[in-house]
């Protein structure tokens, strides 16, 4: 991998001048995972409906220095599996240089990705595309005022799994959509989170180095859905890692290997990352003790099952 | 800064005429469109199978298998993302072809706006199949009337040759109007009846269609391009619509230039509307599709009795020819437009409200009768066809109101 | 003249081979025009035509548009305490945090939003977030220029 120095000198594929919230997390999840694309790499970029993609193409500004293409919610992968398709039907036409190479990547919010766009994104993953697919994963559909997906966590407020008297927030535990993109047998499939850099930086330069679908899930911090503060954005996301609330993995033809770093191999307690964000304030609260117990089970058990997968036991 | 004109785009075709060579065949409906989908060679096809477009996507898939084809072909998971992907390629700058019908045309109705918005030159088949509920897989044109509002230029085959010619026809008209195409033809009538008609050779369909040279694509090597903005409050996007319409009304005129230049390669003709038996017709029938052969038959039994009928037989739908449709029926004391779809709720069918609006527009005030016939593929029995000629009678002589209010279901009681 | 824009090989070279008189030349075109960054400026008079063709636009030009209004924090750098170590850049949602050989160099304040990532991530204490009317010369706001909010039409 390259250090963060020789990083430094790839020209910014997201530029400034976008409207996304102050200490928003979708924005550093881009920022670096298009470092792991190389600097002298050619990208075409399409991105799903959503936060990211509504701030940064304001018309007439685009804050994406690459080309780039919105086409709706749901078909982000669709879309960037046609670009890709056109490409290998013009080179075989000989309108393309055959020795031109160009990385295709496509981003999508949990919402665009876990849900509206799960089929999609499968159907691209299944059909081999040469494409990279991440998905800005900040727990609820952002952009249109903090529902919840089915990448919510179990016991989240959101403002359609309310936290009343007699709910307390989502009662679902949230998908493991990593896995389900390993299931598709595509050469890699990881997830990582952007308060380790270094990992996700690692993670996209394989994804993007990979002939073939790549998959990159990236813990992306929303301070506004959150209720948490925008400065501690980064800090959130470490800790969601060092409390195994989201475990850092990837799967690699097929073999599952953790990339935990050295900081998080001792999980601390889950209700040290909750209780930074408004939206599981309630879980405090004496009444939903049980629920709070559940939700460290839950996580204990899915690091317990990874481990499991990646032989570590 | 402008949208180019049309006169400038649409430049002769490349085609030596004296190399043209047609052939006749026997095959369907959609085998002629599959056929015309291997001469024109697209560089992207993304599509999903529904009957009764399967055959195409099937025949398409062999021409690829034995390397007939350099189209890099893209087998979806569904109609959305068949046009999603499509969309991708057209924008990447490659020629972007599918298919679709009914149910498919209707998953990917969103897609079917952000195509013509993103004014992509997609050309698209579609099989006309009867919109659920009820279910069914035969043939009207519920599920096109559904696209109809949706920018999408739209032409009307009768049989397989048409359907043949338009594929042609649409790839040209697509690129120089900037807008997306829909030939249509007729769900197991036309798909998949087998009829006679002729192909022309491989290379002059290549030439006719020429290089695609795409605006503004993806995949150029400068100046990245951004595509599918978000047009933010204010008249942006009204102006971006209204670019819109300026270049569907202008697509008329390219049509049509298209069509005669395809016309003078083939020798057969192109009208937005053709015309059957209407010079000296008191009473017309106005129709689409594979039915207008029903009712061409009908006007020349009648006529040898010595009744003055017509029929005009509409091939671009949309954009609508309101000129052409109305100087056709200028005559006629009476007229019933023909729907193979409805429109609920509305004071008569889809192609009667096209035909209203024309025909008020040309001052021409005459009763006008809305039928609804042959949905679900039901038989359009030349007897029905009779009747209607028959109440035409009743309506120009007595005159039951300019247009009564509804619409009448041939056949069904 | 438009430019030969795809990398393009063969049938469609520059000399536009394969066209016939009055058909479309085959090197690519573009709708964008080549002021388009220039024309931003004035949108809101953009008439109908003005807009390239499906309303395309090019890339990267969000840097034209200044989000630094939006601070009411601004990080001060103190590069004599800065490592270089790059965290902040590499951290950053806005891409505020200049950089040239390997280097930081200083802060973009016309896109910095003020989130206080860089000041929290750093760890040699070389970003220090103060409140932005600290950082001016006079205050941004004067409460005397404030206008009256009244009721009404």
């Amino acid at each position: 991998m390259a250090t963060i120095k020789e990083l430094s000198r790839t020209r910014d594929r997201l530029v400034g001048g976008h409207r996304l919230c102050a200490g928003c997390g979708a924005s550093i999840a881009v920022r670096q995972v298009m470092l792991g694309a190389g600097a002298d790499t050619e990208v075409v970029t399409a991105c799903a409906t959503g936060c990211l993609e509504v701030s940064t193409t304001i018309y007439p500004y685009s804050s994406w220095d690459t080309p780039f293409i919105h086409n709706a919610f749901e078909n982000a992968a669709a879309t960037i599996s046609g670009v890709e398709a056109s490409f290998k039907g013009l080179q075989r036409a000989g309108k393309i240089d055959p020795e031109r190479k160009l990385k295709f990547v496509a981003f999508g919010g949990d919402g665009g990705t876990y849900d509206i766009g799960l089929q999609s994104l499968s159907g691209a993953m299944e059909r081999g595309h040469n494409i990279v697919y991440v998905c800005y994963d900040n727990g609820a559909y952002m952009n249109t005022g903090i529902q919840r997906s089915s990448a919510t966590p179990r016991g989240s407020w959101a403002t359609t799994s309310e936290v009343g008297s007699v709910q307390p927030g989502k009662p679902q535990r949230r998908k493991d959509l990593t896995a389900i993109m390993a299931a598709h047998h595509i050469p890699y499939a990881a997830q990582a989170s952007i308060g380790y850099w270094q990992d996700l930086v690692r993670k996209a330069e394989k994804a993007f180095a990979v002939e073939g679908p790549a998959f990159l899930n990236v813990f992306a911090p929303c301070p506004r859905g959150w209720r948490c503060d925008g400065a501690q954005t980064t800090a959130i996301a470490r800790l969601a890692v060092e409390t195994a609330f989201w475990p850092v993995f990837e799967v690699e033809d097929g073999v599952w290997r953790l990339t935990t770093p050295a900081r998080a191999r001792e999980p601390r307690p889950v209700a040290e990352f909750l209780k930074t964000q408004g939206r599981f304030k309630h879980l405090f609260r004496p009444e939903n003790a049980e629920l709070l117990e559940e939700i460290q089970r839950d996580v204990d058990e899915y690091y317990a099952g990874l481990k499991r997968l990646a032989g570590e036991e | 800064m402008t949208d180019t004109t049309p006169t400038a785009v649409v430049g002769a075709a490349a085609v030596d005429l004296s190399a043209v060579e047609q052939r006749t065949i026997a095959s369907t409906g959609n085998l002629f469109v599959a056929e015309a989908f291997r001469q024109i060679d697209p560089d992207a096809v993304c599509a999903y199978p529904i009957t009764p477009q399967t055959t195409i996507v099937e025949e398409f898939a062999k021409f690829v298998a034995n390397g007939r084809v350099h189209t890099e072909y893209v087998t979806v998971e569904s109609e959305h993302s068949a046009m999603s992907a499509t969309i991708g390629a057209s924008a990447a700058g490659g020629r972007a072809f599918t298919v679709t019908s009914s149910q498919g045309l209707a998953l990917m109705w969103e897609e079917l706006h952000i195509a013509s918005g993103l004014r992509l030159p997609i050309v698209m088949i579609n099989a006309n199949r009867a919109i659920s509920a009820p279910i069914n897989i035969h043939g009207d044109h519920s599920d096109v009337m559904g696209a109809r509002d949706s920018g999408w230029i739209i032409l009307m085959a009768e049989n397989a040759q048409e359907a043949y010619d338009n594929t042609i026809i649409a790839t040209r008209v697509a690129e120089a109007a900037r807008l997306p195409v829909m030939p249509t033809l007729d769900g197991f009538i036309t798909t998949h009846s087998i009829a006679r008609g002729q192909v022309a050779d491989d290379a002059t369909v290549k030439a006719f269609v020429g290089e695609y040279v795409p605006d503004d694509s993806l995949l150029r090597s400068t100046s990245p391009v951004m595509v599918g903005a978000f047009a933010n409050l204010g008249p942006t996007y009204m102006k971006v619509k209204k670019a819109e319409r300026d270049a569907i009304d202008a697509s008329l005129p390219i049509i049509g230039e298209v069509g005669a230049q395809w016309a003078s390669v083939i020798g057969r003709d192109y009208g937005h509307v053709e015309s059957y038996g209407v010079d000296d017709a008191d009473l017309v029938v106005v129709i689409m599709g594979s039915a207008a052969g029903n009712v061409r038959a009908v006007v020349r039994r009648l006529r040898e009795q010595g009744q003055r009928v017509g029929v005009v037989k509409v091939r671009t739908y949309r954009p609508f020819p309101a000129a052409d449709l109305a100087a056709a029926v200028s005559g006629a004391r009476a007229i019933a437009v023909l729907d193979r779809a409805e429109s609920f709720g509305a004071p008569a069918g889809p192609l009667a409200l096209d035909t209203l609006a024309a025909l008020y527009g040309a001052g021409i005030q005459v009763p006008v009768r809305s039928y609804l016939y042959g949905l679900g593929g039901a038989d359009v029995r030349l007897d029905l066809v009779e009747q209607v000629y028959a109440d035409l009678a009743d309506v120009a002589d007595d005159g039951d109101g300019l247009l009564n209010p509804t619409p009448r279901y041939l056949g069904i009681r | 003249m438009p430019e030969n824009n795809t990398g393009v090989q063969g049938a469609q070279g520059a000399s536009g081979a394969s066209a016939a008189p009055g058909a479309r030349p085959c090197i690519p075109t573009t709708t964008i025009p080549v002021d388009f960054r220039d024309a931003t400026a004035r949108f809101g008079d953009w008439d109908v035509a003005d807009f390239p063709v499906g309303m395309a636009g090019v890339a990267g030009n969000s840097v034209d548009y200044v989000t630094g209004g939006w601070r009411s924090m601004r990080p001060v750098w103190d590069a004599d305490k800065c490592k270089h170590c790059l965290l902040c850049w590499v951290n950053c949602p806005d891409s505020s945090i200049t950089v040239a050989d390997e280097q930081m160099t200083g802060i973009d304040y016309d896109h910095c939003k003020g989130c206080g990532i860089c000041a929290v991530e750093c760890r040699f204490d070389a970003l220090d977030m103060r409140p932005e009317h600290e950082c001016h010369d006079e205050p941004v706001l004067d409460a005397a220029a404030e206008p009256e909010i009244t009721q009404g039409a």
